[in-house]
């Protein structure tokens, strides 16, 4: 299919494409899910504005003991740059696992952010890692966790003047452990659900969760009881992981043909317990 | 340079090594992996407008009005189209099949009245570029009244089948108001008093296999390019199809065009599977060509195909067998009932499957008595086409999964009472009326058992139990019944050759198959070359154009090796007939004296007294000339054309009501380790076997290819492949991130293990491959993870094998095992 005709600008600074953003054009970063819909007609914008010339928005820098990572860091990116593989290794497994090497190639970090996949491979696990983004308009710039930046199915809280600057992933503290697991019909489809579990010290410091509800979850009550227990038995954790389904209580249950809503509870409790069990009773 | 090269005719006084049997490198593969190919897109014409297809959002809906006039208004469309305003200029789809009194839609290529599923064509344009004619179709307005969706047999029937074979019926809604129903066909038959043995047998044993809908995904979708010549009244169509001749008939007879009219080219076809098998939308752009006055190109979008590609499978079965105490198989009943979308047999081929799948379920084992009953129900959804398998992988999966179950209950060994049935001597006579000609079932069986080391495996998969794991170990076997042949049908049995030595004494052969990736241009070559004593870089191979090539039937139901290799055989005999007769009397010796290779022909025995192909051919044709050099022949040029038929192929049902409709028949033997995790119902497929006999193998390089390929197909079938509908029939998978295909990283190792039993009907004892791992891997995979799951007592008969339906088996399981933490 072809796309409906559209105006394009292709930025040379970000306050040009602010502005562009400010009367009503959509950013076009990666395009590996934008410009799908577009040629499904699925979305037809009037007026595109092109980032990818933004350099300053693929910097990847040490910040205050952790990272912050350019809106247009590429997922392929992720799954070779150093700092991530030894600071935060669940998102370099979560990169690898995204989709194939071509769409890894183009797409960014940040358009997977505000494409608000509830099943995204990034979004679960950068709530684990607590990270945050950088969100700047025409009337400034604004920092929020991910999981705020997600506000229904395909949503985000963002509106049309805003441009997603910026991740930032803090400093993950003391003997730093982290995992991704996903059930999906086949390695690199679309995941049914995912569980990234980010660890410290032997403590689980977040908890991400994809494809549960409408969008992606950052798993409060389980963390919270897990503080309280002995996370070295399987069922202490087992029943921490029972919570997630008070988490999911926040939004809108997600359920298709490839998992119901039961099943994708059920799965996630699953991987949760025992990423939880591995992370934590892990000796590097 | 090979083996073959290095020898020279002086080497041996039995001719030099055949081509047939070496792995001889593709001829086509050079042009395909350099971008070099010609699919119907890359055609080149001049000034051509392109065209795109409206097509319906709703299941099922009467058409109230179609007002195409805002579009027709747009500056780049050159012509916009109602399916009221073609009716005037072309027929309905002529049926591909017409027999056992099956229900035939009336219906045209754009819906006139009504629409039946989600994604029928209702109106067309041309503009003069794609965005255009997308942009287009946004400004046709269509109002329509919706109505009752059929979405499931349920819907269609008001009561399944396997509850009321007979009915009443109570549709929620009739598809087509004149059946006054919704079946297309219902066919039964019985043999050996099937009741009476069941009343007697001491077990009886049943299962439910059921598979969900899916299809194949060719790389290639759809796609036509036409031009018509008004001066001339002609008509010449690329178009991306497995039966280009067929096409032709079809196009010209829609089109109201003399058949000799109409060229049809298809050189190279990204992807067949059986899935482009029919004329329907591709008739639209030829339409449009011809009342535009301007070249038509038509690529249709992989959203297009998914909701309206023809779709395979969707059927449930219910199967019984009567069992001695020793195992022995005594009766099978069968019910067969497909949900064929809104048609099976005009706007595309897939009833013949369900008549397949109710014919063979014996598969490759003994059994006298045989009572099937095959109902094909129409729904609104995509129509049901062919797809590589065609109901053999039915049959099978019946039969694999009946035995498994009576081995569980006579609590025999799976692999022993699957032996013990196996048939054993040929040709063999099914209860179902076909001919197995030949074949080493047990053998095959064996090879596989040993390959994957049973025993050993067993022992492992006891140990992973005691650690809390469940692996699981499939052993299964197949009949691949090839080359079929439906009488009343576009799918006959026959197919020509024309073979010719040019002057330069290199050959021509003209065959009426076609090329769809399965590489015929090479294997039909090394036939040849043998043959004619030639290389097989010396053989051109034509195929795909309507205007050189005589009448053929093109490539479907794995029919190459028995319908066009035989033909091309046999015509390339006859000119070897009188290439030796001309070499012969130009060497003053006779004919069996001679020897022929390598583009020579020698004394037998005298080396030195030789001429070359070429030589002999020149004579013949120019230098003298034919009345020196083939004196008294009738046809006095190294040319023959053979059209190859087959006795094993009967049309008119016998008393029973049986027909024969493949001659030829492959045959198989599987295995695979899996293993389950009972929590999530994920599946880890470790490693696959496959034994494979398809015959006298003509280049096994390709023979390999085709089974891995198979297999891969059907694994991603049972795992991951779905179209799935909602209850109001819209479909839910539109793109490739929904349907998912099998990607590289979930395809286990695969050990393919050959055997060649030929076949007695063949002159060559070539049998058809490349439907072999679609029709035993569901089966397979299904007994594996039951095996996985033995301790939960649960029975594993339906697919998509998907992690939610795996962990819902377990969750429902009539037991409970404990689970590792």
């Amino acid at each position: 299919m072809r796309t409906t005709s559209f105006d394009y600008t292709r930025a040379t600074s970000i306050d040009e494409a602010l502005g562009a953003l400010a009367s009503g054009a959509q950013v076009l970063a990666g395009g590996q899910s934008l410009l799908q819909s577009m040629k499904l007609r699925q979305a037809s914008p009037q007026h595109l504005v092109d980032i990818n010339e933004l350099d300053e928005l693929r910097a990847v820098d040490l910040e205050d003991g952790g990272l912050r990572l350019g809106a247009l860091t590429r997922i392929a990116e992720l799954c070779v740059i150093a700092e991530v593989a030894a600071m935060f290794p669940s998102l370099q497994q979560a990169a690898k696992l995204t989709a194939d090497v071509q769409v890894r190639n183009r797409a960014t970090i940040g358009g997977n952010l505000c494409f608000a996949n509830p099943r995204s491979n990034m979004a679960s696990t950068l709530i684990s890692l607590r990270a945050e983004v950088t969100v700047r308009s025409d009337g400034g710039s604004r920092r929020l966790a991910v999981e705020e930046l997600f506000s229904g199915y395909l949503q985000t809280v963002l509106s049309s003047g805003d441009l997603l600057t910026d991740v930032h992933l803090p400093d993950p503290g003391r003997d730093a452990r982290g995992a991704y697991r996903e059930i999906s019909r086949q390695p690199n489809g679309v995941p049914v659900v995912n569980v990234a579990v980010a660890v410290a010290e032997g403590r689980v410091t977040g908890i991400g969760v994809g494809g549960l509800g409408v969008r992606p979850l950052r798993a409060r009550l389980v963390e919270e009881a897990l503080t309280h227990v002995d996370v070295n038995d399987p069922r202490a954790v087992d029943e921490a992981a029972a919570l997630l389904a008070g988490d999911l209580a926040s939004t809108e249950p997600l359920s298709d043909m490839h998992g119901s809503a039961e099943y994708r509870l059920e799965a996630a409790v699953v991987l949760l317990r025992r990423l939880v069990l591995a992370t934590t009773n892990e000796r590097g | 340079m090979n083996a073959h090269d290095s020898h020279s005719p002086a080497d041996s006084n039995t001719g030099p090594e055949p081509f047939v049997g070496q792995s001889v490198r593709r001829t086509e593969d050079l042009r395909l992996l350099t971008g070099q190919g010609m699919f119907t897109d890359d055609a080149v014409v001049v000034d051509p407008v392109y065209c795109a297809i409206l097509r319906s959002p709703h299941a099922h809906a009467r058409i109230v009005s179609v007002d195409t006039s805002r579009a027709q208004a747009m500056p780049e469309v050159v012509l916009a189209i109602s399916g009221a305003e073609a009716a005037e200029h072309w027929t309905q789809i002529p049926a591909g099949m017409d027999l056992m009194d099956m229900k035939l839609p009336k219906v045209y290529a754009i819906a006139t009245d009504k629409v039946h599923y989600e994604g029928e064509p209702v109106a067309a344009v041309v503009a003069e570029t794609r965005y255009a004619a997308e942009d287009a179709l946004a400004a046709i307005d269509v109002e329509y009244e919706p109505l009752p969706a059929v979405a499931s047999v349920e819907d269609a029937l008001g009561v399944h089948p396997f509850d009321a074979p007979d009915g009443p019926w109570s549709p929620k809604a009739v598809l087509y108001e004149e059946w006054g129903h919704n079946i297309q066909c219902d066919w039964a038959f019985e043999i050996g008093d099937p009741d009476a043995v069941f009343a007697s047998a001491p077990h009886v044993v049943s299962c439910r296999p059921a598979a969900h809908r899916y299809s194949g995904v060719p790389m290639e979708t759809r796609a036509v390019v036409a031009e018509y010549d008004a001066g001339r009244e002609t008509l010449k169509m690329r178009v991306s199809t497995q039966l280009p001749h067929q096409s032709r008939t079809l196009i010209a007879q829609i089109l109201g065009l003399s058949e000799p009219n109409v060229q049809v080219l298809a050189d190279d076809v990204g992807g067949g599977f059986g899935n482009k098998t029919q004329v329907d939308a591709e008739v639209i752009p030829a339409l449009m060509a011809k009342l535009s006055g301007r070249a038509v190109k038509w690529f249709e979008p992989r959203g297009d195909w998914l909701s309206s590609g023809p779709a395979s499978r969707d059927y449930a079965h219910h199967v019984e067998g009567a069992f001695d105490n020793d195992g022995t198989l005594l009766a099978i009943r069968e019910h067969l009932v497909g949900d064929e979308g809104c048609d099976g047999a005009t706007r595309s081929a897939g009833l013949g499957a369900l008549l397949v799948g109710g014919t063979y379920s014996a598969g490759p084992y003994h059994v006298r008595s045989y009572k099937a009953r095959v109902q094909a129900v129409v729904t609104n959804k995509a129509p049901y086409g062919a797809y590589r398998g065609y109901g053999k992988e039915t049959a099978n999966l019946a039969i694999e999964r009946l035995m498994d179950t009576a081995a569980a209950k006579l609590g025999i060994d799976p692999v022993a009472i699957r032996q013990h049935n196996l048939v054993r001597e040929f040709p063999y006579e099914m209860a179902a009326g076909p001919i197995i000609e030949s074949g080493s079932f047990s053998q095959l069986l064996d090879m596989v058992t040993e390959a994957m080391d049973l025993p050993a495996l067993r022992l492992r998969q006891e140990q992973a139990r005691a650690e809390g794991r469940h692996v699981g170990i499939g052993v299964i076997s197949f009949l691949e019944p090839s080359a079929g042949s439906i009488p009343m049908s576009v799918f006959n049995g026959y197919e020509t050759a024309s073979v010719r030595i040019m002057p330069d004494g290199k050959a021509m052969v003209l065959s009426g198959l076609q090329g769809i990736g399965q590489g015929v241009e090479t294997s039909l070559a090394q036939i040849t070359a043998d043959r004619l004593g030639l290389h097989p870089g010396d053989v051109r191979i034509v195929y795909g154009d309507t205007k050189a090539v005589p009448y053929g039937l093109g490539a479907y139901a794995s029919r190459g090796a028995t319908y066009g290799m035989s033909a091309v055989y046999e015509a390339a005999g006859e000119v070897r007939r009188k290439l030796l007769k001309a070499a012969a009397g130009m060497l003053e010796v006779d004919p069996e004296d001679l020897e022929l290779g390598r583009g020579e022909v020698w004394v037998a025995g005298v080396p030195t007294t030789r001429l070359s192909v070429q030589e002999v051919a020149r004579a013949v044709y120019l230098s003298p000339g034919p009345y020196a050099t083939l004196p008294g022949e009738e046809s006095p040029t190294l040319e023959a054309n053979h059209v190859w038929t087959n006795p094993n192929v009967s049309w008119v049902p016998d008393e029973h009501g049986r027909v024969r409709l493949y001659p030829t028949h492959g045959s198989g033997a599987q295995g695979v380790v899996v293993e389950v995790d009972v929590e999530t119902g994920e599946i880890q497929i470790e490693k696959m076997w496959i034994a494979h006999d398809c015959g006298k193998v003509v280049n096994p390089a390709i023979v390999h290819g085709q089974i891995i390929g198979s297999t891969v197909q059907g694994l991603g079938g049972t795992m991951f492949e779905q179209l799935s509908y909602d209850d109001q029939g819209k479909l839910l998978t539109k793109t490739l991130n929904d349907y998912q295909l099998p990607n590289i990283m979930s395809v286990p190792p695969i050990e393919v293990l050959h055997m060649e039993t030929p076949s007695p009907i063949t002159p060559l004892g070539t049998k058809g491959v490349g439907e072999g791992g679609c029709i035993g891997t569901p089966a397979v995979l299904l007994s594996a993870v039951e095996d996985a799951l033995r301790e939960f007592g649960v029975t594993v008969e339906r697919t998509p094998l998907d992690p939610m339906r795996v962990r819902a088996l377990v969750r429902n399981a009539p037991q409970t095992a404990p689970v590792a933490g």
